[in-house]
């Protein structure tokens, strides 16, 4: 606890090389627990908390190097990242919801009327109210949650007796000192690191888009402070004795439900997550939450993460490369949760990642996006004769790049409009005397056409034609074009020179 | 380019579909032109299933408008997608076009001049 809130705080820094700006709290990460259980086995809670710290210095290094690697990262590798954290809230969200107990009947009517109750609660206030109620529908939905848990007894009694018998002050310890190395559980430490790393590059993009009306792309040097924030708060759980930090998905899906979102929020936050080590009553009474009011949380926080996911995924056009990256891997990652005991027999050392859907599914998708990266090129060329009907060819051209690309379909949309009004134009006014070569290059934060034809070089005003010239002028009809090109483009640049014609058009990704 | 027609009480309702551009502005100028030549004046054109719209395309609405409002007529366009919108917006013709988001609305519009 104590290194969760510490890492909490950290991670809200703003214009630090530690933290990633954003309120995006830290916790236990689910990523090292197969790994943990697999240490203790192995040498015991020595043998874990030297691991973990361990994980605590790869991760940082991952932390380092992680803005050189942008481009292992488009939005729709974090876009399902994001989408099976919400997914693995499922798993965790429903059997608690329904009451499931792992033994028949498999539905506890009790339980599940208690979830509802408490689902419909913070449904109720996020969808219908107005003003500062809808910051706290969690709240509410807590607050109906456990009275309707005593009133239908849906409590369990042993931990209630539990939190009451917990001393209310505490000092917290180490469950054992000193530390022990063994080689053999390292990699399954180290996948573990970067499973949590990739997750975290998931949930902080996901802050930065809740955060951003205008977000377009993750901000990787944000995200670099963030895992590095995450990477200390596992080192200092290593020294601590806890286990391996990761962010806490289900509060950013909190802050988008929400809407609290500021980063201020971190600090308060941290001070009670650390003194919560200290107040062993406090923190039993928030262990002893009733399953149902747990598994409605969930489901609640899932909805929005889920989507949130998919809508960042779909923020770019796709083609086939990009549909078989993220189908693949979300495939996979579903197989873990969906058929339970599939990937039983895989060696121990590489076990983490099958442990969770989240684990394969971010480490495929990752490799799949590097391998279906071959044969893309940035450059494509088109050659268009005036005179035949080349609108069609400039939008199948640029529909087909733009996906193979991953561009934004707004950028697409802008630069064909372009391409098309100035083939019409040149066509229309005899401005070409043969075909036009049209080359287009994309990068993630550029796309430029450069348009070359022999003949006159249209015009491009920055003063659009009035209405009486368009009408009686048919010259004007050219200068409009040219002004519409001019507004499509970000940049544009046209020069003639012995009958040689060349317009470059720049637009911002 | 698919033009639809439809004729209400005092209103004459012209559907274009896919793209009025250089290729296709000549049919439809030529069409519009026809109409109010026959005498109707409160014209609609839907755009709702019109995908792109270029200069040409723009040319032909101003034209449109020009010879209503000198015999007294009223045009208003329905309906356009984001796309053609942004176009309006983009050459600045929405303050001599009348815009309206719905069929129902455009027609409200020219009946009650």
């Amino acid at each position: 606890m104590i290194a969760s809130g510490i890492a909490t705080i950290l991670q809200s820094l703003h214009k630090t090389p530690v933290g990633s700006g954003y309120f995006c709290p830290v916790s236990g990460g689910p990523a090292y627990t197969s790994a943990s259980i697999l240490a203790g086995q192995t040498g015991g809670l020595r043998l874990v908390f030297l691991m973990t710290l361990l994980s605590g210095v790869f991760e940082a290094l991952l932390a380092k190097i992680l803005p050189r690697l942008r481009s292992l990262f488009p939005p729709e590798v974090t876009g399902l990242v994001v989408t099976m954290v919400g997914l693995e809230l499922v798993v965790l969200g429903c059997p608690r919801f329904l009451g499931y107990q792992g033994t028949a009947p498999s539905v506890d009517p009790w339980a599940t009327l208690v979830a509802t109750i408490a689902l419909a609660a913070m449904i109720g206030p996020t969808v219908w109210a107005t003003g500062r109620v809808r910051l706290y529908p969690l709240l509410i939905g807590l607050a109906a949650g456990y009275a309707s848990a005593f009133v239908f007894g849906v409590v369990d009694m042993a931990q209630l007796r539990e939190t009451l018998g917990a001393p209310m002050v505490g000092v917290p310890y180490r469950a054992q000192p000193g530390w022990a190395f063994d080689i053999v559980v390292l990699p399954a430490f180290l996948i573990a690191s970067l499973a949590s790393t990739l997750k975290s590059v998931g949930d902080l993009t996901l802050c930065q888009k809740i955060n951003d009306a205008d977000w377009k792309r993750t901000d990787m040097q944000s995200v670099s402070g963030g895992v590095l924030a995450g990477a200390i708060g596992t080192g200092l759980a290593g020294i601590l004795g806890g286990i391996g930090q990761s962010t806490f998905s289900s509060n950013v899906g909190l802050s988008l439900a929400t809407g609290a979102t500021s980063r201020s929020i971190a600090i308060p936050c941290g001070i009670l997550m650390a003194l919560l080590a200290f107040l062993p009553k406090l923190a039993a009474f928030v262990a002893a939450m009733p399953d149902p009011v747990m598994g409605a949380v969930l489901v609640y926080v899932a909805c929005y993460m889920i989507l949130a996911g998919i809508q960042v995924i779909t923020s770019r056009m796709l083609d086939a490369r990009r549909t078989f990256v993220v189908g693949i891997a979300l495939i996979f990652g579903l197989s873990v949760d969906m058929i339970p005991g599939l990937y039983r027999d895989v060696p121990g050392a590489i076990r983490p990642l099958f442990a969770s859907s989240l684990a394969i599914s971010t480490v495929l998708v990752v490799l799949l996006n590097l391998l279906f990266r071959i044969g893309i090129t940035q450059r494509q060329v088109l050659l268009l004769a005036p005179g035949s009907d080349g609108s069609q060819a400039i939008v199948d051209f640029m529909e087909s790049h733009g996906s193979t690309w991953g561009a934004r379909p707004d950028v697409i949309q802008r630069a064909t409009a372009a391409l098309n009004e100035l083939l019409e134009t040149v066509t229309a006014h005899t401005f070409a005397r043969g075909p036009l070569e049209v080359a287009v290059s994309f990068d993630e934060f550029n796309l430029d056409a450069d348009i070359r034809y022999d003949g006159k070089l249209m015009p491009f005003s920055a003063m659009r034609p009035s209405d009486a010239d368009l009408l009686d002028d048919e010259s004007a009809l050219a200068a409009l074009s040219g002004f519409l090109i001019r507004q499509y483009a970000d940049r544009l640049e046209a020069e003639e020179s012995r009958g040689r014609c060349r317009v470059r058009l720049h637009f911002d990704h | 380019m698919h033009i639809t027609e439809e004729r209400k009480p005092g209103v004459f309702i012209l559907g274009l579909s896919k793209r009025l551009d250089g290729t296709t502005a000549q049919i439809v100028e030529d069409r519009i032109l026809g109409i109010i030549d026959a005498g109707d004046r409160h014209l609609v054109i839907d755009l709702a299933q019109l995908e792109y719209v270029s200069s040409a395309g723009l040319r032909v609405f101003l034209l449109a408008a020009k010879r209503l409002n000198a015999t007294n007529g009223r045009l208003a366009l329905a309906g356009p997608t984001d796309h053609v919108r942004q176009v309006f917006d983009i050459a600045g013709v929405t303050s001599y076009l009348s815009v309206h988001a719905s069929r129902d609305e455009a027609i409200r519009h020219v009946e009650h001049r």
